[in-house]
């Protein structure tokens, strides 16, 4: 079922969450929309063609690198890796977003008592 | 990180594909997302017709992610073409203010050098002229008259020490040059006393300024070595130097000029 709110991306999140996926493994920019859509269960259903600019940005930076392959459907598809240096970069971004998480979850979770 | 890691992080690295093979490469690359879209979309029952709009609607407009892709491709070449240009200017002006300090420094050495001609020129002309109107030369030989002209005798020639403070030509002319202490006894100018004590024999000049440029000798005591009559001299003020030129009183016959060296 649609999601007719859904939250929108902070920035940088997006780029964060190809990293991540792509830490499994080599995929193409369908394949990648596909991953985040399952895992997110359908919630961060981004507008997937946003996923290509931000995929150019990061393949620039050196963050991923491509090569162009044959698909599962035998159609020719350009294929993302991580590199080192986005698994570095994938590291760093993944403990600041924790501690950003914990962060604002500790303030959304507590008690707060209006002052007198 | 290397130097090559930064530059990239901060302008990416340049994209060796021709333009028209960027595009489409980008073409391609949102042609098989839209295909495998719309092909699931069918797999899970939607009508081809629907399964198109419904992954136009879900992917977004493809043609405005196709710029937004090209634009990204593009902007390291952007990006090196306005650091080139940059660099390009930065030599330019590095180049210009070199070239201008060259041409000031030799356009300064031309003008000093002009105005050192022009003021030596001046200086001969006034003292030829001041000589033609004073007799000055008239005792020296007709051959020498040019050759000692007091003023040439600045310029670089064959000088040899003659004695204490004082330098001969080749020519025979006789330059004093008087350090402050020499001239102690100048009382004043333009009238006054001169005493040349390292001078053999001794000088002891009166003198007195008549003109711009033209003194008289009052009175030369030389112990009576020369014997010559008081006769009319010429002073010049140039460069922090009096130069006072005393016409044929020197022993030898030639000009003498004073040289009083400034402190």
């Amino acid at each position: 079922m649609p999601v007719r709110n859904r939250p929108e991306l902070l920035p940088g999140t997006l780029e964060m969450m190809i990293l991540k996926t792509l830490s499994i493994g080599t995929n193409h920019g369908y394949g990648i929309a596909r991953r985040i859509r399952q895992v997110s269960e359908d919630v961060l259903r981004v507008e997937e063609g946003s996923l290509y600019p931000a995929l150019h940005r990061l393949e620039k930076r050196g963050l991923v690198a491509s090569d162009w392959r044959r698909s599962e459907s035998n159609r020719r598809a350009k294929y993302y890796r991580l590199t080192p240096r986005g698994r570095r970069r994938l590291t760093a971004e993944t403990a600041s977003w924790n501690q950003l998480a914990e962060a604002v979850g500790k303030v959304m979770s507590a008690r707060l008592v209006q002052e007198a | 990180m290397a130097v090559a890691d930064i530059v990239r992080s901060i302008f990416g690295a340049p994209d060796p594909r021709p333009p028209e093979r960027i595009a489409r490469d980008i073409d391609d690359e949102l042609a098989f997302h839209l295909g495998e879209l719309e092909r699931d979309l069918v797999e899970a029952g939607a009508s081809p017709d629907d399964a198109r709009a419904r992954a136009v609607e879900r992917f977004g407009d493809p043609a405005r992610i196709r710029r937004q892709c090209e634009r990204i491709a593009m902007e390291d070449s952007v990006m090196l073409q306005k650091v080139n240009f940059v660099l390009m200017i930065v030599v330019l002006v590095g180049l210009g203010a070199v070239g201008a300090q060259v041409v000031i420094t030799q356009r300064f050495n031309t003008l000093a050098l002009q105005a050192i001609t022009a003021d030596l020129a001046n200086m001969k002309f006034e003292a030829r002229a001041a000589e033609r109107s004073s007799g000055l030369s008239g005792g020296a030989p007709p051959g020498n008259a040019q050759k000692r002209d007091p003023l040439d005798l600045l310029e670089p020639g064959l000088w040899r020490q003659a004695q204490p403070g004082g330098l001969m030509h080749s020519d025979g002319a006789y330059l004093a040059i008087l350090a402050r202490d020499d001239v102690e006894n100048l009382t004043g100018f333009p009238s006054g006393t001169l005493t040349i004590p390292r001078h053999e024999p001794a000088y002891e000049l009166t003198f007195l300024a008549t003109g711009a440029k033209n003194l008289v000798i009052k009175a030369i005591d030389d112990g009576g070595a020369s014997g010559l009559p008081h006769r009319e001299g010429r002073w010049v003020m140039t460069n922090g130097l009096l130069i006072l030129n005393l016409g044929e009183v020197a022993p030898d016959g030639g000009p003498i000029m004073l040289v009083r060296v400034p402190e």
